[in-house]
């Protein structure tokens, strides 16, 4: 019997409406000269959402959070320059002899293997054999290669002979392939470009992980791989198939919070408190709610409605849990679960992401809300524009006298640094943007004063004037470094990479005024980047050269 | 600005509508509803002393008044003893008699003579004059300085103490934490709902909801009762215990109003309250929340019934006469007396309530508050 194993189609409502299919060719007159091809680590998202979606979500998988690498504003740049720690790959390889014991044991085999016995009490060898070439080729995202197949064999072979048990070999060849770097790192691989002498492009598999990560930020299921192994990928008909089919599915979800999961900076969430005596109803069970609730308003915004991108700093809608509506005192009717909520015209709370806890409360002290915080996340987060580190011999005695000499507000203690030359540079860039939200407390709830003092939350952006954080948000949306820097972020997660000077001018040209004509919407915008020739073309260098960490195989295994 | 609300509930309800959009809502969940005492530290109001109890101590005393010989007693009271474990329960059980028949004493607690529970005679005790008289032995709220209050059920309990050797430690598993963190994640609230606020030092025109939540009690990350969590109204008609009321100098003044709720496993001594008279005084905190005292007559007999469930473990282990607490009840009861027999068939009572605000939200669009139904004796 051929073995079972099923990439995970979860019966979710397809999402509606025609998607673009814009006349994307291969590489368009204009489009900048390739990058290198990256390796780059997976994610602990990545890593259990691979084992779920080969093996079934009956398999446990134990995550290791690692500690991330965060390049040109975004982990998944930092993860082509990040190894994986010793400690965590001791969890890898203990986890992959968890994983693999379960797919083997009694309860799973039947339906995760599903060979039958050639004779009672026989299992059959040849079928084994196969799942093993099969899992494989889900796990390394491409077929294994004659040597690797072998090697596995003979160890699965040494295995099941040492412990008289053919499903000890599969389980020992399994463990070996889930803690190899061919399943922990993305690794991608160039060969020269039939069609353009001289160049190079990713190989048909290379491009399918790509694109599933970039996507659905998993790996390439079945018909992905199956296009690759055919040589459709290479094809302008097969690439744009596949392309809107990802862009279709449900499944375009998982990718879509991911991105924005790393621009926003959720993972500053491991390290994230507040002071508990100030602030009771924030838990850890509340970030988590908290960083849920912007990525249900993205989603709801840009693939629910297939809204404008700028929307999401004015939405009047979101979505709150009773937990949270604690947190904001805000009603909630829902006694379990989500709810949308949605604020009344002239409501304070309307400016979208901006005042959600994961950004607000994200970037404010345990204690303290902080206007300087919160205009460098702005400003960094999603105007990609770089905020200078303080000087090293910065000289806080001013703004602590401030803060104990009896000013109520922020914006008070803050006026101490306009006074301090070093410090007046960079403040003037980022105090006048998060003043406009003083008026929400450190965990996103409305405050009309502080200390007994009104907040004046008067404030401006580049040169734009507002009275609070509705107008900041009314700002942003007018402001041409807000689709600028998404264009660019999309594009960098997409190859793994920072932008090179061609990069970032033809994605200005061409890809940016694209997304403002399309009317800032964000599935055009995928599609562009995912059906431009820069995506999959890439130079000679090959990253089987690259050094990758040493990985400790069980039982003989492959580099 | 601090704001201060003092509400005093005063007469009877009348039917009223308040659109929901005159003046300011606010809502809070009650985080305690317990019988309010004035315990004296030194046991001044205990002048004839405290009553037995403690564990075994009660049951020690009560067989020996029965006339068992010590030896007998020691024997009956033996905790290895498996024997003597059923024949104690039998001793106390039965020991009523009802035409030299032995009786269940809790099922007719009248079967044995009254043991005359010692009760408070204190100066002090929270709680409202309800009968408008300044009787002898009225206490004097400590608070308000009102005259005459009555609170007779607090008086039953207050000289039994649950240490002997401590008269006033508060029993570990009845504080208030320990009861307020029994009920997070499992039980229903009481919700306070006051709406129409224009000015919360004048106010001629406030209404006041008394609700149930739908939604459980629910902690914060410190464990105590969470603040400002969304909590929806039961609509049950049963519970719709709303009434008109105005403010005045900050004292906000009710007309009284008949209170209707269903019992909490621990804030609570009966599966459903049925307060006439209810009026209820509490101030803003600075938290935002509400702290007070609410007061009014209850029927006695319910209050007996439900010691009389777990009579064994009241006697056994907290050293309540349950007799005594029946004699007690009926001695003390002080309104609505029955036409044919001229016993009082209710008791005067003040229970402590502290509330943290909440959002209340309802299950149906109807958001206004109706004074509908309310009525008091």
């Amino acid at each position: 019997m051929k073995s079972v194993i099923r990439m995970r189609r979860p019966a979710w409502m397809v999402l509606g409406g025609a998607l673009l299919l814009g006349a994307c060719g291969m590489k368009d007159a204009g489009e900048p000269e390739a990058g290198p091809p990256v390796m780059r680590r997976l994610t602990d998202e990545q890593y259990r959402r691979s084992i779920t979606d080969i093996f079934g979500a009956d398999i446990k998988v134990a995550g290791s959070p690692m500690p991330e690498n965060r390049e040109a504003g975004l982990l998944a740049v930092g993860s082509a320059n990040a190894s994986i720690p010793p400690s965590i790959l001791e969890q890898r390889i203990a986890n992959a002899r968890v994983v693999a014991a379960q797919v083997t044991d009694a309860a799973h085999r039947r339906t995760i293997i599903g060979c039958a016995e050639t004779a009672p009490g026989v299992a059959d060898e040849v079928c084994l054999e196969q799942f093993i070439a099969d899992a494989g080729r889900f796990l390394y995202r491409r077929p294994l290669d004659p040597a690797e197949l072998q090697a596995q064999l003979a160890l699965a072979d040494e295995a099941a002979t040492k412990l008289a048990d053919p499903y000890a070999g599969v389980e020992a060849s399994l463990a070996s392939m889930l803690a190899a770097p061919q399943f922990l790192f993305r690794w991608e691989h160039a060969e020269p470009d039939p069609e353009h002498d001289g160049a190079s492009r990713l190989n048909a598999f290379s491009k399918a992980s790509r694109l599933s990560f970039f996507l659905w930020d998993a790996a390439p299921d079945e018909d992905l791989l199956k296009a690759a192994e055919s040589g459709e990928l290479h094809t302008e008909t097969g690439w744009r198939h596949q392309v809107e089919r990802l862009l279709a599915s449900p499944r375009l979800q998982d990718g879509v919070r991911a991105f924005f999961a790393d621009m926003l900076k959720f993972d500053a969430f491991a390290g994230f408190s507040r002071d508990q005596a100030l602030f009771p109803n924030y838990s850890n069970f509340v970030a988590t709610e908290a960083q849920e609730q912007t990525l249900r308003t993205i989603t709801d915004v840009l693939l629910a409605r297939d809204g404008d991108y700028r929307d999401l700093f004015t939405t009047r809608s979101t979505f709150l849990t009773r937990h949270l509506g604690a947190l904001y005192d805000l009603p909630v009717t829902a006694p379990d679960g989500w709810t949308r909520h949605e604020f009344g015209e002239g409501d304070p709370h309307a400016a979208g992401i901006l005042l959600h806890l994961s950004f607000i409360g994200l970037h404010s002290h345990p204690g303290r809300s902080s206007p300087t915080l919160r205009g460098e996340a702005l400003r960094e987060i999603l105007l990609c524009q770089k905020v200078p580190d303080p000087p090293g011999d910065v000289d806080f005695s001013n703004f602590e006298a401030a803060a104990t000499s009896g000013v109520n507000t922020a914006r008070e203690r803050l006026a101490a640094h306009a006074s301090v030359p070093a410090c007046a540079g960079c403040h003037k860039i980022t105090d006048p943007i998060g003043l406009a939200m003083e008026q929400f407390d450190t965990v996103g709830k409305y405050r009309a004063r502080e200390n007994g003092a009104a907040i004046d939350a008067e404030g401006d952006l580049d040169g734009v004037a507002f009275t609070d954080a509705v107008g900041l948000g009314q700002a942003m949306r007018d402001n041409p470094a807000v689709p600028s820097c998404l264009v660019n972020r999309v594009y960098s997660y997409a190859v793994g990479r920072s932008l090179t000077a061609p990069e970032r001018d033809w994605l200005k040209r061409g890809v940016e005024a694209k997304f403002v004509e399309q009317k800032y919407r964000f599935i055009p915008l995928l599609e562009r980047i995912a059906s431009s020739a820069a995506f999959t073309n890439v130079t000679e260098r090959d990253t089987r050269s690259q050094t990758v960490a040493a990985v400790n195989t069980i039982g003989g295994g492959q580099q | 600005m601090k704001r201060t609300l003092a509400i005093v509930v005063a007469a009877l309800a009348g039917s009223m509508h308040v659109p929901a959009d005159a003046g300011e809502t606010r809502g809070f969940a009650v985080t305690v509803f317990d019988i309010a005492g004035y315990y004296y530290p030194n046991g001044e109001d205990c002048p004839q002393g405290f009553n037995v109890s403690g564990h075994y101590n009660f049951l020690r005393h009560k067989l020996l008044e029965l006339g068992y010989p010590k030896k007998e007693v020691d024997r009956l009271l033996d905790p290895d003893g498996n024997e003597a474990g059923d024949e104690l329960v039998d001793s106390i059980i039965q020991r009523g008699r009802i035409d030299g028949a032995r009786a269940n004493v809790y099922r007719h607690p009248q079967s044995v003579p009254d043991p005359h529970t010692k009760t408070s005679l204190g100066h002090y005790g929270y709680g409202f004059n309800l009968d408008g008289k300044v009787k002898p032995g009225d206490f004097v709220d400590p608070d308000s300085g009102e005259q005459g209050v009555d609170n007779n059920l607090y008086r039953i309990l207050a000289c039994t103490p649950y240490d002997p050797d401590n008269p006033r430690a508060i029993n570990p598993t009845q504080s208030r934490e320990e009861r307020n963190k029994a009920l997070r994640g499992v039980w229903p609230d009481y919700l306070i709902e006051i709406g129409g606020i224009d000015d919360y030092e004048n106010d001629a025109d406030v209404t006041v909801g008394y609700y149930v939540s739908l939604d459980f009690v629910a902690s914060d990350a410190t464990g105590r009762i969470a603040k400002q969590v969304s909590m929806r109204i039961d609509p049950d008609r049963r519970w719709q215990n709303v009434v008109h009321g105005s403010i005045k100098n900050g004292v906000l003044t009710t007309e009284p109003f008949e209170l209707n709720l269903p019992g909490h496993p621990y804030h609570a001594h009966l599966q459903t309250y049925n307060f006439k008279q209810t009026r209820l005084r509490v101030q803003f905190t600075d938290a935002g929340g509400l702290k007070g005292i609410l007061g009014g007559y209850h029927a006695w007999v319910p209050f007996y019934a439900t010691q009389a469930r777990k009579a064994w473990v009241q006697e056994a282990f907290m050293g309540v006469d349950l007799p005594g607490y029946y004699y007690a009840l009926q001695r003390l009861a002080d309104a609505s007396p029955d036409p044919k027999t001229g016993q009082n068939t209710m008791i005067s009572t003040g229970y402590f309530i502290e509330a943290v605000p909440a959002n209340l939200t309802r299950t149906s669009p109807d958001r206004v508050l109706s004074a509908s139904g309310s009525k008091a004796r």
